[in-house]
């Protein structure tokens, strides 16, 4: 056997099988130079172990307690039961959940409020609604809540009786809890849903009622698949004890095939016998007082400013189902951006995101007013506040969003809940409707309402963005003058125009569930009173050869040329998307608009220009800008200086893992040029569940990079294991209009462009550790 | 979005697994442990004191979400070693750090039946940590959990992320070049 340190460390560790050890004690007899080494080894770790016990400072136990009891949340989070994440901004709801059964009527009472202020997690709805008989056999249950549950820490646990195998899901505000197999039939079911038990902490908490629960209960009927079909059942909504549906899947009817209804929702909620089975019959808010169990019904009318547009929309009505609230005034702070808008909520601090693809996305507000005014440059339609820190902090925002085209404006606002999304009047011409699903349309109100068939054909905005391309305008109807950008109205080049593909597809039809209703396709001519706005499309995916980083240029050659069927304060649309390359923002000012167009074409026409960019991009990243000229154009100026940041960086088989501690991300880098961002939810402490061992020479991530590794398939097969440890570094980040500069401590710099690209530069000139 | 996939009766047994231990219970029985590893790590009473309840703080707080089969000791040493090495990159941040990283900590000699020898011993010791001061901070880690607090491979592992396979490779280079460090500095040959 010849000298092998390794092994001596192993020998030295007691981690040898007893035979390996008795060759290791041979061999060392006989060397020498082993001996030597052996007994450093043991020197130092004699050495090392004398650091093993220090006197703990006397206080320290009585510290922990103290501060254990000082914060409710560690100690008492299974008393929240339903939420640690509500627990944690309302710590002080925690010792007063009371029982979910009176959380229900809360929750109601609430509601009532002109602005709720959502003090905890309460159930709102269910499905089937309680007491409900003829439950088809393999009908998920669904469980509305009257916030986002976070599945990562749902604390809740869900149960049959009698016990039946169940999965359980969460989407948003939901839980789907399935049957695993089909229920058993002509049986009474109670669904027992209560907080996850905790573990008893000694002493620290008083002993806790028995755990609250809420019940519900049903009968299966003898049906295993759904009715595709409507029925003649009466609505529920305020008759408690009314007959359930006889088909007792309206809800998945609907998915499946929903019914021509043109029934105004209003006649559902007013409890009027409808001819078609909708959702309305099944979601409903908790009524006060009616059962201590909490009765499901659907109460709550539609509100004043969307009801005449949802009378002229059942399509619109049907998506979102029951009104879960009466509409109340809000106040909200609107911002329009080239790709879309963003709208502050005041009642839950949330700011939503709609994109012109039609998709929304909510983001809590993390703003914290800084004591001193933030210094004010020339150019300020740059957002600010909780608006412009959203818009700086993530790059996945502020890409497809792109730069603001006004000034944010505040105002109130009329908002009502439904049972499967928001709708929000920012003013009396338009509705934006925000569904569950993540998408979002805008309706506009007072427009010419709409025949059936062209609202059943009405394309989101999603549909029409991804299409729109120079060569293939889609011919869109704007009746509203709510058209958030200055983006130049531009005709179609000849007025039989043939739409986008997507003008003919259904709007309302999640993916994957067409709507019967939309077979009827609209010869191109007619695509008219369409009430949905387009809003401008992303900048990204276009340029425009020579003209660098103007945005507004570079978005009109896409622009979805638009239709003006009424008459407007529009000019005659004349621009052609060709000749929108050296496009006017003046050339439309929306009449709606809450700034004056000229305004912000002016400031974003000083934005466009690149030496009018505020802030300085310097060192390595001011020297990359300068020695590759096509990088500043796409990334566009900086909006905020560099910034030293806590970074860790991850290097795998393919691409790179970047973490920023500031913002609490994750940028994956994938070797195919293609960047995405991930929100960091990896708290100290969590368990890291282990997926299958890495092959030899590679590394599973831990931690936060770890946990999106882990959770993310796409990205952990994109990926690959980790080639080495993550290493952690002081790196540098700085975000652009259009982009992001990162520099990390193996002297590179990544710039991720909004388009979701990314290039990497060597940098020499930082020194790691600077 | 799986909230879980298990037989409804078996909801809250799944859950029961491992209630009988309970935080406190946790906390009397490894604070002073953590304690004198966060010490070794981060070298200062006040800030150990502070970063090792800190460390209990967000395992009482992630003790409800615990997995049934968690290893308790090197679950909790490995949030301790997270929270002083977040505490140590944040210094560097900042650009601080003490210069001496165990100033003022007197080490306890393993053995003081011969006052002569335990002078020895603690002066090596004092030594041998300044030479552990200068590692990188992984294999610092890695030296403190196996020799200062007795964890085996198979925890070293657990705590760090890594294989056992993993951990005894880390040990190996850090006990490598903790002994080119400190002979190296002290000038003592290998004999």
């Amino acid at each position: 056997m010849s000298c092998d340190r390794k092994l001596l460390s192993e020998y030295h560790d007691g981690e040898l099988s007893p035979e390996v050890c008795r060759q290791v004690e041979a061999h060392v007899t006989t060397c020498a130079e082993c001996q030597a080494i052996l007994r450093q080894y043991q020197r130092l770790g004699l050495a090392l172990r004398g650091f093993a016990h220090v006197p703990v400072p006397a206080t320290l136990p009585a510290r922990f307690h103290a501060r254990a009891r000082a914060e409710p949340r560690a100690l008492a989070s299974h008393l929240a039961g339903l939420l640690p994440e509500l627990g944690r901004r309302r710590p002080v709801a925690l010792g007063a959940l009371g029982t979910l059964a009176a959380a229900f009527a809360v929750a109601f009472a609430l509601s009532l409020l002109p602005i709720r202020p959502q003090e905890r997690l309460a159930v709102v709805a269910a499905y089937p609604p309680d007491g409900a008989s003829d439950v088809v056999l393999d009908e998920p249950i669904e469980v509305v809540f009257n916030e986002p549950v976070d599945p990562s820490a749902v604390e809740l646990t869900v149960r049959f009786e009698p016990a039946a195998p169940i999965e359980s899901t969460v989407d948003g505000r939901k839980l789907i809890v399935r049957p695993v197999e089909p229920l058993r039939p002509d049986t009474k079911y109670v669904v027992v849903i209560e907080p996850r038990k905790p573990a008893p902490v000694a002493s620290q908490v008083p002993a806790s009622a028995p755990a609250p629960t809420v019940t519900l209960s049903f009968s299966t009927g003898r049906m295993i698949a759904a009715a595709p079909t409507a029925t003649q059942q009466p609505a529920v909504a305020s008759a408690p004890k009314a007959p359930p549906p006889a088909t007792a899947s309206p809800a998945r009817a609907i998915a499946a095939a929903p019914p021509p209804t043109q029934t105004p929702l209003s006649a559902v909620a007013a409890a009027q016998p409808s001819a078609t089975a909708r959702p309305t019959q099944a979601m409903g808010i908790a009524s006060v007082g009616s059962t201590p169990t909490g009765q499901l019904l659907c109460v709550a009318e539609p509100g004043q400013a969307t009801t005449r547009e949802l009378r002229q929309r059942p399509d619109v009505a049907q998506k979102l189902g029951c009104a879960l609230t009466p509409e109340r005034s809000l106040a909200v702070v609107e911002q329009r951006f080239e790709g879309g808008a963003m709208l502050w909520l005041s009642d839950r601090r949330e700011i939503a995101v709609l994109l012109a693809t039609g998709r929304w996305s909510s983001f809590p507000d993390t703003y914290q007013p800084a004591p001193s005014p933030s210094p004010t440059g020339t150019v300020t339609a740059r957002p600010t506040g909780s608006l412009g820190k959203l818009w700086q902090d993530r790059l996945d925002v502020r890409g497809p969003l792109g730069k603001p085209t006004a000034a944010e404006v505040s105002r109130l606002a009329y908002v009502q809940s439904f049972a499967r999304g928001l709708a929000i009047s920012p003013d009396a011409s338009s509705i934006d409707v925000l569904y569950d699903d993540g998408t979002w349309q805008r309706l506009s109100v007072g427009g010419t309402p709409p025949p059936t068939a062209t609202a059943s054909v009405t394309p989101t905005p999603g549909q029409i963005a991804p299409t729109a391309t120079p060569t293939a305008p889609a011919a869109t109807a704007t009746p509203t003058p709510h058209t958030p950008t200055p983006t130049p109205t531009a005709a179609p080049a000849s007025p039989t125009a043939t739409p986008a593909p997507a003008a003919t597809a259904s709007p309302i039809a999640t993916p994957g569930t067409p709507t019967p209703t939309a077979t009827p396709t609209p010869p191109p001519a007619t695509v008219s009173p369409s009430p949905t706005a387009i809003l401008s499309p992303t900048p990204a995916g276009s340029a425009t050869p020579g003209e660098g980083p103007l945005p507004t240029a570079t978005a009109s050659p896409t622009a979805t040329p638009t239709v003006t069927p009424t008459p407007t304060e529009t000019p005659p649309p004349t621009a052609s998307p060709q000749a929108a390359a050296t496009p006017t923002p003046t050339a439309t000012p929306a009449p709606g608009s809450s700034a004056p167009a000229s305004a912000a074409s002016q400031l974003a026409a000083r934005i466009q220009d690149v030496s009018a960019c505020e802030v300085p991009v310097v060192h390595s990243f001011g020297q990359l800008e300068a020695a590759n000229s096509g990088v500043g154009p796409r990334v566009g100026c900086a909006i905020a200086s560099e910034q030293t940041v806590q970074a860790a960086e991850q290097q795998f088989e393919g691409g790179y893992a970047y973490w920023r501690a500031d913002v609490r991300q994750v940028y994956v880098l994938y070797g195919n040029s293609t960047w995405a961002i991930f929100a960091d939810t990896w708290q100290e402490g969590d368990p890291e569940k282990p997926v299958e061992a890495p092959p030899s020479g590679r590394l599973a991530p831990v931690r936060g990079i770890g946990r999106v590794w882990r959770e993310s398939q796409g990205v952990r097969t994109q990926l690959g294991w980790a080639v080495a440890p993550e290493r952690t570094f002081s790196g540098v980040a700085q975000p652009f209009e259009r982009g992001l500069m990162l520099w990390s401590s193996a002297r590179r710099t990544y710039v991720l462009y909004a388009d979701g690209t990314w290039q990497e530069f060597r940098d020499e000139s930082r020194e790691p550790g600077s | 979005m799986a909230v879980g996939s298990i037989m409804a009766t078996d909801f809250n047994a799944a859950r029961a697994v491992g209630e009988a231990t309970d935080f406190e219970q946790v906390f009397g029985e490894y604070h002073s442990a953590i304690y004198g590893y966060v010490l070794r790590l981060i070298g200062n009473a006040e800030d150990a004191a502070d970063l090792t309840l800190a460390s209990f703080e967000k395992a009482l707080r992630a003790w409800p979400r615990r997995p049934a089969d968690l290893q308790v000791r090197p679950w909790l040493y490995r949030i301790a070693t997270n929270t002083c090495l977040d505490e140590l990159r944040h210094r560097r941040l900042i650009r601080w750090l003490p210069l001496d990283l165990f100033g003022g900590v007197t080490p306890h000699p393993v053995a003081d039946d011969d006052p002569e020898d335990a002078a020895v011993r603690a002066e090596e010791a004092k030594q041998v940590r300044q030479a552990l001061a200068r590692l990188p901070e992984r294999y610092r880690v890695a030296l403190l959990l196996r020799e200062s607090q007795g964890l085996s491979c198979e925890e070293i592992g657990e705590a760090l992320g890594i294989s056992r396979s993993a951990a005894k490779v880390l040990l190996f280079r850090a006990r490598e070049k903790l002994r080119e460090v400190y002979f190296g500095q002290s000038g003592e040959a290998a004999k």
